[in-house]
């Protein structure tokens, strides 16, 4: 590995972070949240600034980048960014516990949307707008931004691209990697924009508009109200809030495909028709449960709820209209399953990501076939293109790594959990990055009540999760740090 | 520019990681899934696993908004046709690298310019030609030809006898000849300098001059009163390039060419070619035969064999019976450090660079003819054409803004060169010289397309 050149680029990250927690000081200044709140603020960026630029200035040189640089850029560069981004909750008092801050700022980045804070609505509005922006910047990957725009990231970038780009296809835009990431953050801006538009078309204020369009378009979760989005009692807005969580979980190349006049982008993926299907059947059979056991309600409504909670937890977003841990045991099986869906590889969704699943569903139906007739050769398609054997093996041992992940996760957390839903919920809830879990994490419910070390277990989940295992796996690899 | 390179071989390669370096957007289409696995981890490019002339891999290669399409796998046939697709998707600029000299040039029954291939290249005869310049200039580092050969491009070493060592360029007492050539750059202890009026040569400097052919080459009998130069070439190894290199010796220079060839059907072949060319059947490798050739101090020994190895050991083998200079052809591109650090032979030449040199300009604009890379130093020579709109049009070269570390040298106007001095104006039609580093030539990019 070569130090010098990995921290010469986290520097570029540590340094934009804290430019971008600068920006939060305007918002705080703009909706009068008092000096002290914008003092404070502006010292986290002016710390951040200082480890930047001093790292800048004492890793300063030509950069050259192999395959494992890629991994320990990424790596680094996220718990480094973590560990800056968390600076603003603590100077402002906002959460006070080096841990919580941590806790708070990893699950932003990393588009989780677990909290622990108990009272959002009292926080200054400065420090709510960083929270939503952790999430959008993590999203579509803080790195990815570097590699829009610092152009010498040439070769590293595509080491970054694929290291931190969610799902097993690294689709390229064009052949030049920079404009690749220029071209995808273009899609993933108009879409904040449209959704930015359309929320205050449907009576939100900017300010609650724009954060929720963050926490959306990242598929994050974090809502600057406790009742998360239960605190409009709209469904245009519900509505909104859905169509924009399930743009959000579609692979982003075929946003931009679309966007160049090929309509029939969507309609030529499997995955996404998948993906699609999933969450249909998921809400028809829902809604059925839920008006089969209380007859008395509102059909709609029960609709309504259904179908927002199983987008929200498919995309692995995490808002909530409804508390799904009061709903009847099928349809908790229900959104219990979809935690480990995910939504569309080359989306902002976590997850296991749709196409994995098609792709071990069709080596398994390749297997039976292969059991019937040894000699047939046959070949895992999909969307008209075969699928080497090699990614095939790749799928398979990703997606053993996450269920064993779950499992040992799982293991941990019922030392700190009282029952074994949360425990269970908590692994898988922080690995695909969605948020909320069942009992004492459901969606009502927050992780202040986890003991410090048991966050910082989480935060590591996350991380593994957003970062697709792999890339931190491989830096505990005694390999990885043999010259 | 979207440019598509068809073949991930050496040359396509070093094109590519050329190409990357100045930004361009590169698609490389070969049939080996791991040579372009290597290429992907190694440069900023998207790679694409097919036959070159597939229609199909072609369209998924963006063939429809791409700017050049460089054939370069190891089929001409496949080449031709690559191109000729690309031709008829409406892509602007082809070029197709071909082996059999009857298809390169216009000369012979079939222009493949009918074909919309731009220009058809012959890697061997490429190099070729970068041989006999360094040849027909005895004591040169490198030379290459520009302005279709009538302009050298030579670089040389300051020797301890030099004339010029006397103190600054514009007060040597030597305007008569300096006026005839002109410095484009130095380097000195690995700084590249542009000369100016007041610079100083010292002992071991390296460098650069443009000028006519003849002119460069009494120049340089001024400037290296040591170098008594060489009177016969023996080139080892009868192959394409060797017959061409010998073909071309006995046709345009005095110099008196022996050619070895160790395979008894190739050199009746090659004798039947040559007509004043002495052809020896026997190895390089044998020494016996080696001593017999009677190598000596008038002796440049030229390995052109297509084995790199063999090359290298006749060199040393010719070196050591005292030859005035030797030059090895090398393709394998990563032997190129060893061979410096260990100074094994005087000069290096790969026909995988001389063919991206003959070849560069396309990626430039239209009005760029021609482009060639320095090897011992960073930086080319550009030659373009200044046309109707041209900015530089009608201006004197004195008040034109160049970038640092850029320097126009010579002007071609009809048939006449010449020497550029800040008072000459440039006008429609003249083809004009310029050096540049690497740096400086992207800051020119608007002005050279």
């Amino acid at each position: 590995m070569n130090s010098r050149s990995v921290f010469h680029l986290v520097s570029y990250l540590i340094m934009f972070v804290s430019l971008a927690m600068g920006s939060c000081a305007l918002v705080s200044w703009a909706y009068g949240d008092g000096l002290y709140i914008i003092l404070q603020i502006l010292s986290a960026a002016g710390v951040g600034l200082v480890i930047g630029g001093g790292t800048f200035y004492f890793t300063k040189g030509p950069v050259r980048l192999t395959r494992k640089d890629g991994f320990a850029i990424v790596t680094f560069g996220w718990l480094c960014v973590g560990a800056v981004g968390a600076l603003p909750y603590l100077f402002t008092d906002a959460i006070p516990n080096p841990v919580d801050a941590l806790f708070e700022t990893i699950s932003g980045f990393t588009t989780t949307g677990s909290t622990i804070l108990s009272d959002i609505e009292v926080l200054p509005r400065g420090i709510i707008f960083w929270r939503s922006l952790t999430q959008w910047l993590g999203g579509m990957g803080v790195l990815l931004l570097c590699v829009a725009i610092l152009p010498f990231l040439g070769v590293g970038g595509m080491q970054i691209y694929r290291a931190e780009m969610p799902g097993p296809s690294k689709d390229r835009l064009t052949p030049r990697i920079g404009n690749t990431a220029k071209l995808l953050y273009g899609v993933y801006v108009l879409m904040t924009a449209v959704q930015t538009a359309l929320l205050m078309l449907a009576g939100m204020t900017f300010f609650d508009a724009i954060n929720h369009t963050f926490c959306t378009v990242s598929t994050g979760g974090f809502s600057p109200y406790n009742d998360s989005i239960a605190a409009f009692d709209s469904s245009l807005i519900h509505s909104i809030i859905i169509v924009f969580m399930v743009l959000a979980g579609i692979n982003f190349a075929l946003h931009f495909q679309f966007m160049r006049g090929k309509l029939s982008s969507y309609w030529h993926s499997l995955e996404t028709k998948t993906y699609l299907v999933v969450m249909l059947g998921a809400t028809l059979l829902v809604s059925y449960n839920l008006a089969s056991f209380d007859a008395d309600g509102d059909n709609a409504i029960q609709f309504r709820d259904a179908l927002f909670q199983v987008v929200s937890i498919t995309t692995t977003t995490g808002f909530a209209t409804a508390n799904y841990d009061l709903w009847p045991l099928l349809s908790k099986a229900i959104i219990f399953i979809l935690l480990f869906s995910g939504g569309c590889a080359g989306s902002t969704a976590g997850g296991l990501k749709i196409m994995r699943s098609l792709v071990l569903f069709k080596e398994v139906f390749r297997q039976i076939k292969l059991y019937m007739q040894p000699q047939a050769v046959l070949k895992v398609r999909l969307d008209r293109q075969t699928v080497a054997p090699n990614i095939v093996s790749g799928i398979m041992a990703f997606a053993f790594c996450y269920f064993m992940l779950i499992l040992a996760f799982t293991l941990i957390m019922t030392l700190y959990l009282p029952d074994f839903a949360s425990a269970s919920s908590a692994a898988i809830s922080c690995l695909s990055n969605v948020g909320p879990g069942f009992s004492s994490l459901g969606p009502t419910m927050n992780y202040a009540s986890i003991a410090d070390s048991g966050k910082l277990l989480l935060a590591f989940c996350m991380l593994l999760g957003r970062l697709e295992l792999f890339t931190i796996l491989v830096m505990f690899s005694p390999r990885f740090w043999k010259r | 520019m979207r440019i598509l390179l068809l073949g991930a071989g050496t040359s396509g390669r070093m094109l590519a990681s050329r190409l990357c370096l100045e930004q361009h957007d590169v698609v490389l289409v070969d049939r080996d899934p791991v040579a372009l696995e290597q290429v992907e981890s190694q440069m900023d490019l998207l790679t694409i696993q097919g036959d070159a002339a597939d229609p199909r891999v072609l369209e998924e290669a963006g063939i429809d908004h791409t700017d050049l399409v460089v054939a370069l796998t190891d089929q001409e046939s496949v080449n031709i046709l690559a191109c000729s697709l690309a031709h008829i998707s409406g892509v602007p600029r082809k070029v197709a690298r071909v082996s059999n000299k009857a298809y390169s040039g216009p000369t012979g029954h079939f222009d493949l310019r009918e074909l919309g291939i731009d220009l058809v290249i012959n890697q061997q005869h490429e190099c070729a030609k970068e041989l006999f310049n360094i040849l027909r200039i005895p004591g040169a580092q490198e030379a290459v030809g520009l302005l279709e050969d009538r302009v050298l491009c030579v670089g040389v070493q300051i020797p301890t006898d030099c004339p010029l060592l006397v103190g600054p360029l514009k007060e040597c007492p030597y305007h008569e000849i300096l006026s005839t050539i002109r410095f484009v750059a130095y380097t000195r202890s690995g700084k590249i300098k542009i000369p100016r009026g007041e610079t100083a040569f010292i002992i071991g400097d390296i460098v650069y001059l443009v000028g006519e052919p003849d002119k460069v080459r009494s120049f340089l009998n001024f400037l290296m009163p040591g170098e008594t130069g060489y009177g016969r070439v023996v080139i080892a190894g009868g192959g394409q390039l060797g017959l061409q290199l010998a073909r071309r010796l006995e046709k345009d220079s005095p110099l008196s060419v022996t050619l070895l060839e160790a395979d008894a059907g190739r050199a009746d072949y090659c004798s039947e070619e040559l007509e004043r060319a002495l052809v020896i059947h026997g190895s390089s490798l044998d020494q016996d035969i080696m001593r017999e050739l009677g190598i000596n101090g008038q002796t440049a020994f030229v390995a052109a064999t297509g084995d790199d190895e063999n090359n290298i050991m006749s060199c040393l083998v010719a070196d050591k019976l005292g030859a005035h200079f030797t030059i090895s052809r090398v393709d394998k591109t990563t032997y190129q450090p060893i061979i410096d650090s260990l100074s094994l032979v005087d000069r290096v030449v790969t026909p995988h660079s001389s063919l991206i040199n003959a070849i560069y300009h396309f990626v430039r604009g239209d009005s760029v003819m021609g482009d060639r890379i320095l090897q011992k130093i960073p930086g080319e020579v550009i030659d373009f054409l200044v046309e109707e709109s041209h900015p530089w049009l009608n201006k004197r070269i004195l008040k034109i803004k160049l970038p640092r570390g850029c320097l126009i040298s010579m002007v071609l106007r009809g048939s006449k060169l010449m020497v550029a001095t800040g008072e000459l104006t440039l006008q429609v039609g003249d083809r004009v010289l310029l050096y540049g580093l690497p740096k400086s030539i992207r800051q020119l990019q608007d002005v050279l397309s």
